[in-house]
């Protein structure tokens, strides 16, 4: 066990990580939110985490913090304009967010190191840290998720003229879920920073969004079992794909498509769903098994 | 009954006579970790069989001694930083491995030397970032940084060329070209020339009609393009067409020094300067030998990377051979003490000889170039 | 030095058009984003590569390249989206199925050039320029936006005014009401694949024979900016696209000359977020469009 925890180990960790992205990313779908902004959060948290980290003394505990709140300010702050924005639109505007803040990271040589990154991070945090902190992430999520503010963000994602008409603040529930998408994003950002001892802009670029996005939606868009589902797929992959050699690519793209294809809600929400449809059905049978003693009773 | 024990026995000898020699044969396990996937196979690719050709050269040879072999493996590192970090980590639980040649490049590399001085596993990483370096003992460099490349070209243009007025064009997205630029710029300024204009490229890019209308239409008597052989190649094309004066200078690094640069550039690469470890064809005697058998075995002319890749084996084994020969033998302590120890081994770039300094630096110098009706030629300077 | 700037933006700019045209086509019918556009743009430079190496006359190959890419649109709607139309809803997991055949594409066209960056013969085009009023252009500029201008013109004619374009608005708008109205929505789809692809594979060899480089992930950064032509244009119309495309080619070499040049991605993606904030819905989008857009 401890062989097999050592061999893999990074694999772990990355797996974490990319859970974390995949609430942050998921946190926006939740609300209805076309968001690929994660990329962005991601980058403003490790960056502001290494910069505070090599240049200051600043504890390593508060830059996290810093991070995460200073992600999710850009976060509300992004969700201002985005309001009048719907589905695609919203997309391309994060999306331009994102590009944004990667040439900036490129421009401002001076302070961002350019290309180069930040190297020399401190390597503060190990698999303990990061399995902590997705627990916390995944209890603040569930409790979110079955408060009211939950069932307004489903209804948002259903149906958002009903919800509208229903007197529901769009514009304000849009901004709590950018806001926590940014913490989020933020957090886990930071927490690479302290993990890969280097970053750089490239790190949060295109590839990065697909494979965010890859995560949650081949996991699952609306439980908390989906960007986990879904990361240990895309953790997996390449490991099972190794033998493979060169056709390892091809072969992702083949299981991409069948997955998608036959549980197009993404594994993690079917899982769910699966055993939410067999309690209800339970139930039914169990109500209907009570009427039909009670016809009984009432007929005789 | 007696009989057969008889043969049994003599069965027994003979066997216990044969293995003998074999008792000391030794395997000396090595990984060839490069990009043959992702981004940086256009470098790791190359580099691994650069390296697995001299490996297996020098075992046919009996480099290592009598019945001793170098056990190699080729693995990819697929330019991608998680798979490095869990193939290194993997590697790594293998007592019987000695060193990993690489990963290749940048960020993939200082992941790679981070799980390195973790686990205390050698690797000799194809990057020329001192990050490598400084990130820890066993964690090493195989090409020369720009500070010990650049001086080469940018002292050719200041000295010999005697430009005045120089338009810089390199890569903004990646870090070991950024570096190059940089140090260019630097040195040039210290000597007297003026920057013209500095403008960055994405490596993705393959669009420049916009740069090279506005470098076209500016005044310089020199263009320095810091990219990688292709798209520099597409550059200078594109610059020749917006118009840019004939009588300017063009120059560019040792990333031009591939067969790919005259391929994409055609005519209008000709009279480029250009700096490179490797002559294409090979200079001097182990050199053109190394590019007679390359093209023979593959069909395709060796470029930089493939010598680097050739050289930087010989150096491994160099190692590998006098750790051998160290009291305790061959282990990962004395394989890193002796290779960063390598002094003058034959190699065939620079100028014929490699050599680690005492921060570990590489130094085998480099040769500033001349293309020439479609060739590279020697510049004698 | 500004006209020049101008027209070469206008170069860049017509091919974008070709590229963007099939996406833009795709969404507005389909209301999917094909990730795997990039992919068959690729495709298509590679096909005539090697095509033309082989010997094929150069017009030939492009021929045959747009046939290939065409084929290649439509398994990827046969693949990758037919299913999961059948199921509905499919906007997110067919963004998931596209990148799957993205990868599939990339990694094909990676093994087959050897990671190398690859170029037409010198002389597949001849290579010759005019001055025109103190301007410099190619002979393969005019040519390039000579058949942009006739290929978009035809396929505004073929929208609006023949019966597929008709079947193509109708099943835009409704699909089962256009399918009541005995519209054949699949054929539909089909059609508007193979155009697209076709469309992307050309512009692939224009864009492989004008810049001089062909790799296999010569996609990406075109997808980008196809993402933001066809947002800027309007989700979904022809018209707007190609003057976002225009527009796109113009400012992105303006930037490159006039400021910075490491800050035209900041610069061009500061100017799509403010568009979008003044017009939510796009340059040339209307209110109708987007309300069968994205969200159903």
């Amino acid at each position: 066990m401890i062989q097999f925890y050592l061999a893999y180990q990074p694999i772990i960790d990355f797996f974490l990580l990319a859970v974390g992205f995949g609430y942050s990313q998921q946190i926006a779908f939740r609300a209805g939110v076309f968001s690929i902004a994660t990329a962005g959060f991601a980058a403003i948290g490790s960056y502001c985490v290494a910069i505070l980290a090599t240049r200051t003394e600043v504890p390593i505990f508060m830059t996290v913090i810093l991070a995460t709140l200073l992600a999710a300010a850009v976060g509300g702050l992004l969700a201002l304009p985005l309001a009048r924005l719907r589905g695609a639109f919203q997309a391309i505007a994060t999306l331009a967010f994102v590009q944004i803040i990667l040439s900036l990271l490129l421009y401002g040589e001076g302070f961002t190191g350019g290309a180069l990154g930040i190297v020399g991070i401190p390597r503060e945090v190990n698999t303990w840290i990061l399995l902590l902190v997705v627990a916390v992430t995944m209890y603040v999520l569930w409790n979110i998720g079955r408060s009211g503010m939950g069932r307004v963000f489903n209804a948002l994602r259903q149906e958002e003229s009903v919800a509208s008409s229903l007197g529901v603040n769009i514009g304000k529930y849009h901004i709590i879920a950018f806001i926590l998408s940014g913490a989020i994003g933020g957090l886990f950002g930071g927490l690479q920073s302290l993990y890969t001892f280097q970053i750089e802009p490239h790190n949060y670029g295109f590839a990065f969004i697909v494979n965010i996005l890859t995560v949650v939606i081949l996991g699952g868009r609306t439980t908390l079992l989906g960007p986990i589902m879904g990361a240990l797929i895309m953790a997996l992959l390449p490991e099972i794909a190794r033998p493979l050699a060169e056709n390892r690519q091809a072969v992702n793209g083949v299981i991409l498509i069948l997955v998608i294809t036959f549980l197009p809600n993404g594994v993690g929400d079917e899982i769910v769903f699966w055993f939410r449809r067999r309690k209800q059905a339970r139930q039914q049978r169990k109500r209907a098994s009570e009427k039909e003693a009670r016809d009984a009773v009432t007929s005789s | 009954m007696k009989i057969r024990t008889l043969m049994l026995a003599a069965t027994c000898g003979a066997a216990v006579t044969a293995a003998a020699p074999g008792a000391h044969a030794e395997d000396y396990k090595v990984v060839i970790l490069q990009s043959l996937t992702g981004g940086a196979a256009f470098i790791g690719k190359n580099v691994a069989e650069g390296a697995a050709m001299a490996a297996e050269e020098m075992n046919e040879n009996g480099y290592f001694g009598e019945g001793n072999r170098m056990d190699f493996e080729v693995a990819d590192d697929a330019t991608d930083r998680t798979q490095t970090l869990s193939l290194i980590t993997r590697l790594a639980a293998d007592p019987e491995l000695l060193l990993v040649m690489g990963p290749t490049s940048g960020s993939v590399a200082m992941a790679g030397a981070s799980v390195a001085n973790e686990r205390e596993l050698p690797i000799i990483t194809t990057t020329n970032t001192f990050e490598v370096i400084e990130a820890g003992p066993w964690s090493n460099i195989l090409t020369q940084p720009g500070t010990v490349t650049i001086p080469y070209i940018a002292d050719f243009a200041a000295q010999d060329l005697g430009v005045k007025n120089c338009a810089i064009i390199g890569v903004k997205d990646n870090e070991s070209y950024v570096a190059l630029q940089r140090k260019f710029e630097e040195l040039v300024q210290e000597q007297g020339v003026n920057l013209a204009s500095v403008d960055g490229v994405a490596l993705a890019d393959s669009d420049f009609s916009a740069l090279a209308t506005k470098i076209a239409t500016s005044e310089q008597d020199c263009v320095f393009v810091g990219t990688p052989a292709s798209q520099g190649a597409n550059i200078i094309l594109q610059l020749k067409q917006a118009g840019l004066d004939p009588s300017t200078a063009i120059l560019g690094h040792n990333a031009f020094a591939s067969p790919t640069f005259i391929e994409k550039g055609g005519a209008a690469v000709e009279d480029v300067y250009l700096i490179g470890a490797w002559v294409p064809g090979g200079d001097g005697e182990f050199g053109e030998a190394f590019a007679a058998n390359f093209e023979a075995k593959t069909g395709i002319a060796p470029d930089e990377w493939h010598a680097n890749g050739y050289s930087g084996m010989q150096v491994v084994a160099s190692a590998v051979r006098d750790a051998a020969a160290s009291e305790g033998g061959a282990t990962r302590a004395s394989v890193l003490a002796a290779l960063t120890a390598q002094k003058d081994v034959p190699v065939v770039i620079g100028g014929g000889t490699y050599s680690f300094d005492e921060e570990r630096v590489p130094h085998f110098g480099m040769r500033v170039m001349q293309v020439k009706d479609g060739e590279f030629t020697l510049v004698d300077n | 030095m500004l006209t020049q700037q101008i027209l070469n933006g206008l170069v860049s700019g017509s091919v974008y058009a070709l590229f963007s045209l099939g996406f833009t086509l795709i969404f507005g019918v389909q209301k999917l984003l094909n990730f795997a556009h990039g992919a068959t743009f690729m495709a298509g430079a590679f096909i005539a590569y090697y095509c033309t190496i082989n010997g094929l006359p150069f017009v030939m190959a492009i021929g045959f390249s747009m046939l290939a890419t065409g084929l290649i649109a439509i398994l990827i709607d046969l693949i990758a989206f037919r299913a999961l139309r059948k199921r509905g809803n499919a906007e997110f997991p067919a963004l998931v199925s596209s990148i799957g055949v993205d990868l599939i594409l990339v990694s094909i066209a990676q093994q087959v050039s050897n990671t190398q960056v690859l170029n037409f013969p010198f002389g597949t085009f001849p290579i010759q320029f005019y001055d025109v009023f103190g301007l410099r252009i190619s002979l393969l500029q005019i040519v390039i936006l000579g058949v942009v201008a006739v290929l978009v013109t035809a396929l505004i004619f073929y929208l609006k005014k023949t019966t597929f374009g008709r079947q193509v608005r109708a099943v835009a708008t409704n699909e089962r009401a256009a399918a009541l109205l005995g519209v054949n929505a699949q054929s539909v789809y089909l059609q508007t694949f193979f155009i697209a692809g076709a469309l992307a594979g050309l512009a692939g060899v224009l864009i492989g024979l004008l810049f001089n480089s062909i790799q296999f992930l010569m996609g990406e950064p075109y997808m980008l900016r196809a993402f933001v032509v066809v947002v800027i244009g309007g989700l979904g119309s022809v018209q707007g696209a190609i003057i976002a495309s225009l527009m796109l080619g113009v400012a992105q070499s303006l930037t490159v000359a006039y400021l910075p040049s490491g800050l035209t991605d900041a610069i061009i993606f500061g100017l799509l977020f403010l568009v979008l904030l003044v017009r939510p819905n796009g340059l040339f989008g209307d209110i109708n469009a987007v309300a069968g857009g994205t969200r159903q």
